[in-house]
């Protein structure tokens, strides 16, 4: 279902080919740190609620 | 081989050249995918794509009359994103227990997930109309690319750009939370649902079927949380 949109890219060539690797950067980057921010949050507020009920 | 020439030049005159090819190319590209072992960066939207883009490349057919033909799957998008409340309807019991910790998690990781990739596309320098494609970036794909739309962002960049976010996250998620000893597969599952959507929750249910229903849970939250907040923080940030 996402092909279609997907080849789009060869309208956004100009983009790509300019500053594919800052892209890269900061889709890697914004990936790992928003995966660190969940998965702590998660644990925090698990950890908070099973010592508030004790 | 007269079969073959007729049946060419009339499928070259409909959109259905277009269609049959794009379902071809997914065809090979995930029984590529599948030969390798289905690896995360083997992605079969993403071999398609590469199996497409020089196809029309060297025949010089324009996006648009590609679109044309392949519209009638793009299409379906719609009824995809309807189809994202069922992961949370069959979940109504397991996301009532731990309402709280998904609640927050959601909000800072969307926020993070939207947020970071505003601030890292602003210290790059890229330029405004990538920067408000990238926004979206964490969003499954059907709704990315209307909340890209909607902030005058490039839907078309948007949607290369949230497959890369699935590949990364899918690729970077069982070692990073391996090296951080987290065994919590809820939190796990659920961190790459916000980061990463439907190709990250592709790969967890690969790996841990608890893990694989909370991504499920995460990606129809965060789809709805980042349509939200990325107007928002587009106001905000630039």
């Amino acid at each position: 279902m996402f092909v279609p949109a997907g080849v789009g890219f060869i309208g956004n060539l100009d983009v790509l080919s300019l500053d594919w690797a800052k892209l890269l950067v900061v889709l890697t980057l914004s990936t790992i740190l928003s995966m660190l921010v969940t998965v702590a949050t998660f644990i925090t507020m698990k950890r908070l609620i099973y010592r508030l009920q004790k | 081989m007269n079969n073959f020439a007729s049946l060419w030049s009339y499928l070259s005159a409909t959109p259905l050249l277009w269609l049959t090819a794009t379902i071809g190319a997914y065809l090979i590209a995930d029984n590529l995918a599948g030969r390798l072992g289905n690896p995360p960066w083997a992605n079969p939207v993403l071999l398609s794509v590469l199996l497409l883009s020089p196809v029309l490349v060297f025949t010089n057919t324009r996006y648009s009359t590609y679109f044309e033909g392949a519209q009638f799957i793009h299409f379906l998008l719609g009824p995809a994103t309807v189809a994202l409340a069922l992961p949370l309807w069959d979940n109504r019991s397991t996301i009532q227990k731990s309402v709280i910790p998904i609640l927050c998690a959601l909000v800072a990781g969307s926020a993070v997930a939207a947020g970071s990739a505003i601030a890292l596309a602003q210290f790059f320098d890229l330029p405004m109309s990538v920067l408000l494609s990238l926004a979206p970036k964490s969003t499954t794909a059907p709704v990315a690319l209307g909340i890209s739309e909607a902030v005058s962002g490039i839907p078309t960049l948007t949607a290369v750009l949230v497959i890369l976010t699935g590949i990364i996250g899918a690729i970077t998620v069982t070692p990073l939370m391996n090296i951080l000893s987290i065994t919590d597969w809820q939190a796990r599952g659920f961190a790459v649902g916000v980061a990463a959507h439907g190709i990250g929750t592709a790969r967890a249910f690969k790996v841990n079927p608890i893990a694989g229903a909370y991504t499920g849970i995460a990606m129809a939250l965060n789809a709805l949380f980042t349509s939200l907040i990325v107007p928002i923080l587009v106001r905000w940030l630039t």
